[in-house]
């Protein structure tokens, strides 16, 4: 597989794991966000052990993101 | 003269709306024969992204809007999306709060939009993409995946949550469970390099 094959590959993994974490966060399902968290820390942790630079910054990306969401919930809830 | 240009705009967008409907049906039963639906699942995303479609967006009738809003004979309960006697019944798709702007009037557009993706669901057209879905076998094929999915990515700010709950709840796991190969697929993982 050449590079941009691989490229795109990852594209479409990243896009199918979007659309069906927003189409499950619709659901009724009551642990539906964390189900929806925990998959999207897996995925972090998998991208960022990927042994392609560019991936591992998304991974690390991903992750520094999902802190800094904890962490802005928190002042929020820590505020009320 | 005016009467007459706004009549006869009508009756286009009735052809429209028609024709888009017949194109949503045909894809549905083409997906239910088994074929590749790999040519087809592009053209429903593009049929689905609504602000796309000049038809959706220049629309100015105001048929096709009550059955969405009474909904009365529906069923209930998620096997009825798959049960051919019922699944006729079924609303797939409705107006939500927030693109209702309060009134009890639907816009003509939406409408439209809306009947358009009912029709498709009860023509057994999502129950094929879960189907689809849900017998992959390995190896993946991660482009016809995202395809599956897309489309009812693009329409779910209009779908039902008992819909949603039908398709994701059985999906999410599924694919939650693939993705340790989808991305070794997609050489993420370590010994791919």
């Amino acid at each position: 597989m050449s590079h941009e094959e691989l490229k795109a590959e990852f594209r479409h993994v990243s896009e199918v794991i979007n659309f069906i974490c927003s189409l499950y966060r619709l659901t009724s399902k009551e642990d539906a966000l964390e189900a929806v968290d925990t998959l999207r820390l897996q995925l972090a942790l998998k991208e960022f052990r990927s042994p392609y630079l560019e991936r591992r910054l998304t991974g690390l990306g991903d992750i520094n993101e999902f802190v800094e969401a904890i962490d802005s919930r928190w002042v929020v809830s820590y505020k009320i | 003269m005016n009467f007459l240009g706004s009549d006869l705009d009508e009756e286009g967008e009735d052809r429209g709306y028609q024709f888009l409907q017949c194109v949503l049906v045909f894809i549905a039963r083409s997906l239910q024969t088994g074929i590749d639906p790999s040519p087809l699942l592009p053209l429903l995303v593009e049929i689905f992204t609504l602000r796309a479609q000049p038809f959706y967006t220049y629309g100015t009738g105001t048929e096709y809007c009550e059955e969405i809003i009474t909904g009365n004979e529906t069923d209930s309960g998620l096997e009825a999306f798959e049960d051919s006697e019922k699944v006729s019944r079924m609303v797939f798709a409705e107006v939500r709060a927030r693109n209702y702007n309060g009134s009890t009037r639907v816009t003509h557009v939406e409408g439209r939009f809306i009947s358009n993706i009912n029709s498709f669901g009860r023509s057994f057209g999502f129950k094929s993409m879960k189907d689809a879905i849900l017998h992959q076998t390995p190896p993946f094929r991660v482009a016809h995946l995202r395809n599956l999915v897309a489309p009812i990515h693009e329409i779910k700010g209009f779908l039902t949550t008992e819909f949603l709950d039908w398709f994701s709840l059985d999906v999410f796991p599924r694919i939650s469970h693939q993705v340790p190969s989808l991305y070794n697929h997609g050489g993420l993982t370590c010994g791919h390099r």
